[in-house]
């Protein structure tokens, strides 16, 4: 019970948050020297046209209004138009969400499968060829650009060896006759995977390669516990120790990480996207940039706070539900 | 990313400081010679140093070279002996004919062959779309990563630490107002953010390196902010305030001053980290506009080439990598030296 209650309490502590994210986008975005309007309309419009289209895109109105209307709509799930595509700017993230959201959790999924026996295995072999091997390569990871990571994939696999494809990207769930090379439903996961493969490396080495580090620190300062040390002085055979006493234990600061390290993913995700040509969230954002397609920056924006958000909570809440002690501080 | 150990101040909503209390009165008592001693033993954090002392170096020589260089060339001062902008650069990494007229594009590394012909040494590492040295590009660019580098570090070091004192020294509602802001800036993703900003006031490297400083306000913020909090408690603090020192000489003459090594050690890891933002921004074409080299915007150029001359993906990558690692190197050993916990 203790834990939904302490579920409940982050996410009701997430609404100033993400209200605040709103109206700092929202200063931010109305700082911005350019008017879209002129922009359209080109130098020296006709100022009949330029208060007809202020009036459209709601312009016209004090900005405490603006910022009201808008923000009574974002709970109605309406983010405004987009100006370049003349269209809701909630389905143009409703396209192109899934693609990043897969990009990022088979990425994440990567990262922990690989990092966290890494991580204990260095911790296990301290000082030892495999620690520091493993020591050099997260240290190179988490130094590494994830876009040149993406570049030099593509070099090696889709030019030099021409394996795996460089550019776009398949969905898993795609209807087979919308998928070149794939002919039933299984075939389609295989082009899907295949298709994945790069970007997913290209994002999933950072994450890695940071929860290696993490992973690693923690498993030491357990291993070096009292109740380790006793458990050992019983005779508790090494294995025991680490499978039954140490990993969980040192799980805990490992979650936070990969909650925090959300935020370098997503930025990441952005550059992944450009380099693989991948038509998701973070293209989006780019090219609405350079059009100054303001509604589809502020709404894009403000989705990735919300993924960011929701995972940061989603983390909390399974740290609490790893140490009780969280949630039960929570009730005092 | 680079900044891993140091993010786990916040496990599960509370506060765990990274450094802990026996750290601080350690570092109080031997001071920064010790620390530097230690690290000057680390091997790696040795290396790392003269990593970023090289690239300083470099930084500066073609700082100077672009800008007073230029600026001669404008007056036609020194263009009798044959001095014009990039002249140090040449003298001193390339040979005289460097940039030949009307050499073929894309040269390969030397030793190496392609369409457009053989690899020499006039050009070790290739040339670019335009036929330009890609060594002599990459060597300018390092004065725009580390530059753009500290200086957006710089900016959310003293946004950060002035926010984060105010905050942690005055706590009440003070506290509550600055710490809400910080937690919201930080809810938007780093790179977003900065994204956000650069849409807002336009895309030019001034505008990325005060977004990606910006950005790294609350970080910086809630580390002072920890520490201030446990400062404040301190004995020679309170007898400042009985002695009646005003506010504000106590924050920079004290409080300040004792926070600050922590501080310092997440500031060299967020260098590397601000490099690697700031080349993703040139990657997108949001940060240095060409014809000004950096590597960023070389590795957004080269991904048009990839086929005709591969090696030009991979130098600006390793440049960025060598330099990001340097930081994280001198920075991880900057800490361990700091944290007596680790050295046994």
């Amino acid at each position: 019970m203790s834990l939904l209650r302490y579920s409940g309490r982050r996410v009701v502590q997430a609404i100033p948050v993400l209200l605040g994210v709103v109206a700092i986008t929202f200063t931010l975005i109305n700082a911005a020297p350019g008017n879209p309007v002129e922009i359209m309309l080109g130098p020296s419009p006709n100022q009949a046209a330029v208060e007809t289209l202020k009036a459209k895109y709601g312009l016209d109105q004090p900005l405490h209004v603006r910022f009201w209307k808008y923000l009574v709509n974002l709970v109605q799930l309406d983010m405004g138009r987009s100006i370049y595509y003349d269209a809701p700017v909630t389905t143009k993230i409703a396209q192109r969400l899934p693609q990043t959201i897969l990009l990022m959790v088979s990425s994440f999924a990567f990262a922990i499968a690989t990092a966290v026996p890494l991580g204990v295995i260095s911790a296990k072999r301290r000082n030892k060829p495999t620690d520091h091997v493993t020591r050099i390569v997260s240290l190179v990871g988490v130094s590494t650009p994830s876009f040149w990571i993406g570049l030099v994939l593509i070099l090696l696999f889709s030019y030099n060896l021409g394996v795996l494809p460089a550019t776009n990207l398949v969905m898993p769930w795609a209807h087979p006759s919308n998928v070149t090379g794939a002919s039933t439903r299984l075939g389609v996961l295989y082009v899907a995977g295949a298709h994945l493969l790069l970007p997913m490396l290209s994002l999933g080495t950072l994450q890695m390669a940071a929860i290696t580090r993490i992973e690693r620190s923690s498993m030491l300062e357990v291993l070096s516990d009292d109740y380790v040390r006793l458990a050992r002085a019983y005779g508790v055979t090494e294995r025991t120790i680490l499978r039954k006493h140490a990993f969980r234990n040192a799980q805990l600061p490992v979650i936070t990480i990969i909650g925090l390290q959300l935020t370098t993913a997503i930025g990441g995700a952005v550059l992944t996207e450009t380099v693989f040509e991948i038509n998701g969230m973070g293209r989006l954002i780019v090219s609405s940039i350079s059009r100054q397609d303001f509604p589809v920056v502020m709404g894009t924006t403000f989705v990735f706070a919300l993924v960011f958000v929701v995972g940061v909570i989603l983390t909390d809440i399974s740290y609490a539900y790893i140490d009780p002690r969280v949630s039960y501080g929570d009730q005092e | 990313m680079a900044t891993t150990h140091s993010d786990s101040e916040t496990l599960g909503g509370e506060s765990v400081e990274d450094f802990d209390e026996s750290e601080q009165s350690v570092e109080a008592r031997v001071g920064w010679r010790y620390t530097l001693a230690q690290v000057r033993k680390d091997p790696t954090a040795f290396a790392g140093f003269i990593i970023i002392a090289v690239a300083s170096v470099v930084a500066l020589v073609t700082t100077i070279d672009a800008v007073v260089f230029e600026y001669l060339a404008q007056y036609q001062v020194f263009a009798q002996f044959g001095v014009e902008k990039y002249w140090l650069a040449k003298t001193i990494w390339m040979s005289p004919t460097a940039e030949p007229a009307g050499t073929p594009t894309l040269l390969p590394p030397v030793g190496m062959e392609n369409t457009f012909g053989q690899g020499t040494w006039a050009h070790p590492l290739g040339t670019d779309d335009r036929g330009r040295d890609i060594l002599l590009r990459l060597i300018y660019g390092t004065r725009i990563a580390i530059l753009v580098g500290v200086l957006a570090t710089a900016i959310g070091l003293v946004g950060g630490m002035v926010i984060g004192a105010v905050s942690g020294y005055y706590g009440g509602w003070t506290d509550d107002v600055l710490m809400r802001l910080a937690e919201t800036l930080y809810a938007i993703p780093f790179l977003v953010l900065v994204l956000a900003f650069i849409a807002a006031f336009g895309r030019s490297i001034t505008f990325a390196m005060v977004g990606v400083g910006v950005a790294s306000i609350p970080k910086f913020a809630r580390l002072i902010r920890s520490r201030v909090v446990s400062v404040r408690e301190d004995e020679y603090v309170e007898a400042a305030k009985a002695a009646g020192v005003r506010d504000r000489n106590i924050i920079l003459r004290h409080v300040i001053p004792n926070s600050f090594a922590p501080v310092l050690v997440q500031a060299t890891l967020q260098v590397g980290t601000a490099i690697i933002i700031i080349a993703g921004l040139s990657f997108l074409g949001f940060g240095i506009q060409p014809p000004t080299p950096s590597w960023g915007q070389m590795l957004s150029v080269s991904r048009n080439y990839m086929i005709q001359n591969p090696w030009f993906s991979v130098w600006p990558g390793l440049c960025i990598l060598v330099t990001v690692v340097a930081f994280n190197m001198f920075g991880d050993g900057l800490r361990d030296a700091l944290d007596p916990r680790l050295n046994n």
